[in-house]
């Protein structure tokens, strides 16, 4: 499975807008609030209940309930009213949005203003239940707290969005049968390289197995560790595999620059073996680590579709707008590049009393 | 008053004291350059506010000779691929700030001779204000200047990132002299100092 396009009309600060994605990988760019997120999380939200493991939808009934809850969980509007998610103009409005898939199918959801849990869901799907998965990793890593953390989630009222939960049940599952892949081997390869060691399960505890130097609980590894921990295991686990869809908010974080080339290495990895992959970031090294394959062709040797999308504010309407390109070099409205250049004109101004 | 140097026209304003340090043969070539591998930069300088030690770099159409010394500390001499001979050359970072700091002491040693040597009387005025007046003062200006002409910038680093990264590396070695450091181009450089005529 993967996404073609996604299609959002009055969706927070979405007017109207269409973005065809790659099938391999997909960096989203651009400034704080300008929708980097909603875009992974209006897909995966849309994705997520048709995925392989969701409760079966009988009636429509129940589909609407389905789509709606998860759109709920993943934004927590207030009182989880989803009409908050609209796009904010005087009198009412109505948010329309669709995922298109392959094979034709396609997602269609939309709901006004004044709705709470209502929404009109459209499924063209042409298969009875799917196979794909779709994974987000937040910004915040899971994995030092995945013992409590779902039945904690199910009893209590607590402000996580559902991807936490959903990230959590994942790490849950316990590790796969039978022999990885190549790739697979490949990607945890280049993590367990930079970790300097193995991730273990031990009673819904992970610990991170150094030679020499033994089991360390995940609470005494580093937040970047962390991160890779997830992945790894989520690989382990069969749950990363050639049917994801891979949803990957800031992997960034918490990360030293010199992490970032074997993630982005390994993400290449996850696409080559099948994952359709969309990160966002704000980060200059992830950028131009994916840049380099688009510029450099003979870096991209499995010939891999790279797309990047720039979001941002037109400086004359104030609306939001994008642009997508092959190469991040094309961009016109790179938020990253631009800031490296303007803390020099900066410097320059400071220098010269300008 | 215009100068050219690498190529290029620069305009200095008339009001302002200006020499091509490097051409002058009376000291810079005759006593200077008896000492092994002296050198100093191109132009110096002075506004009554501030002076301006500036170098220019015209790389123009000859980038791939030039790329390894955009790269600081001599990071890419070793596996640089050039037509020229590297013998004795360094990245800019490593030139610019021995440029400096030898203006500097030959500027001194014109200021040694004091009045003997009536050739280098013009010298000596200059190298009285900036020794005597522009580095004694500590809150006048003392810009060293790189003017790096040339198309080096790549997909991956904007010209600007990479005078920025020139820029810090020369600051840190002239850590020594109260200065501004700058890194330029022909978009960026600083018009109320030069103005590039062509």
């Amino acid at each position: 499975m993967k996404i073609q396009a996604l299609m959002l009309k009055n969706f927070m600060l979405f007017e109207d807008a269409r973005f065809d994605w790659s099938d391999n990988i997909n960096i989203i760019c651009g400034e704080n609030s300008t929708g980097k997120t909603t875009l992974l999380k209006v897909m995966y939200s849309l994705l997520k209940p048709i995925s392989k493991g969701s409760p079966e939808m009988a009636t429509k009934e129940m589909a609407e309930r389905s789509f709606v809850e998860k759109l709920q969980g993943v934004f927590r509007p207030d009182e989880m009213k989803i009409g908050r998610l609209v796009s904010r103009v005087q009198g009412s409005n109505r948010a329309e949005f669709c995922a298109i898939l392959d094979k034709k199918q396609k997602i269609s959801m939309g709901f006004g203003s004044r709705q709470e849990n209502h929404a009109d869901i459209k499924l063209d799907l042409s298969e009875n239940g799917q196979s794909f998965d779709a994974i987000y990793i937040p910004t915040k890593e899971m994995i030092s707290t995945t013992q409590y953390f779902n039945s904690l989630y199910e009893q209590y009222h607590i402000d996580f969005e559902e991807m936490y939960y959903d990230l959590n049940k994942l790490l849950e599952r316990p590790l796969s049968k039978g022999p990885n892949t190549s790739e697979q081997n490949e990607v945890l390869h280049s993590f367990e390289k930079i970790m300097k060691g193995q991730i273990i399960q031990k009673d819904k505890k992970f610990y991170l197995k150094m030679k020499g130097k033994g089991e360390f609980e995940m609470g005494l590894v580093s937040d970047g560790y962390r991160k890779l921990s997830m992945i790894i295991y989520m690989i382990l686990s069969g749950s990363l595999n050639k049917d994801t869809i891979l949803f990957w908010d800031e992997p960034e974080t918490n990360m030293n620059p010199k992490m970032i080339q074997p993630i982005v290495k390994a993400l290449t990895v996850l696409a080559r073996m099948g994952v359709q992959i969309f990160v966002t970031t704000h980060d200059y090294f992830v950028q131009q680590e994916f840049n380099m394959l688009s510029v450099y062709p003979e870096l991209n040797i499995n010939n891999l579709d790279l797309r990047f999308i720039s979001l941002y504010f037109d400086d004359d309407s104030d609306r939001l707008t994008y642009e997508m390109k092959n190469s991040s070099s094309d961009l016109a409205h790179n938020a990253i590049m631009h800031e490296f250049d303007a803390m020099y004109d900066r410097e320059q101004g400071f220098i010269y009393d300008i | 008053m215009i100068y050219e140097e690498s190529d290029m026209k620069f305009d200095f304003p008339d009001d302002n004291t200006t020499i091509k340090f490097d051409d002058n043969v009376e000291f810079y070539r005759k006593l200077f350059n008896a000492l092994p591998g002296s050198k100093a930069v191109d132009f110096i300088t002075l506004d009554k506010e501030f002076a301006a030690f500036i170098e220019i770099k015209n790389c123009m159409g000859n980038e791939g000779n030039n790329r390894w010394r955009i790269f600081p500390d001599n990071q890419k001499k070793e596996t640089s691929h050039t037509a020229t001979d590297l013998e004795g050359r360094d990245s800019l970072d490593i030139e610019i700030s021995e440029k400096t700091a030898m203006t500097l002491a030959a500027l001194t040693g014109i200021v040694s001779f004091g009045e003997s040597r009536p050739s280098l009387r013009e010298l000596r005025n200059i190298a009285d204000n900036v020794i005597l007046r522009y580095l004694k003062d500590g809150k006048k200006k003392k810009y060293v200047i790189l003017l790096l002409e040339g198309d080096f910038g790549s997909h991956t680093r904007s010209k600007k990132m990479i005078m920025s990264n020139l820029q810090r590396s020369i600051k840190q070695k002239l850590k020594w002299l109260n200065c501004q450091v700058s890194v330029v181009d022909s978009d960026t450089y600083p018009s109320k100092i030069f103005r590039i005529v062509s």
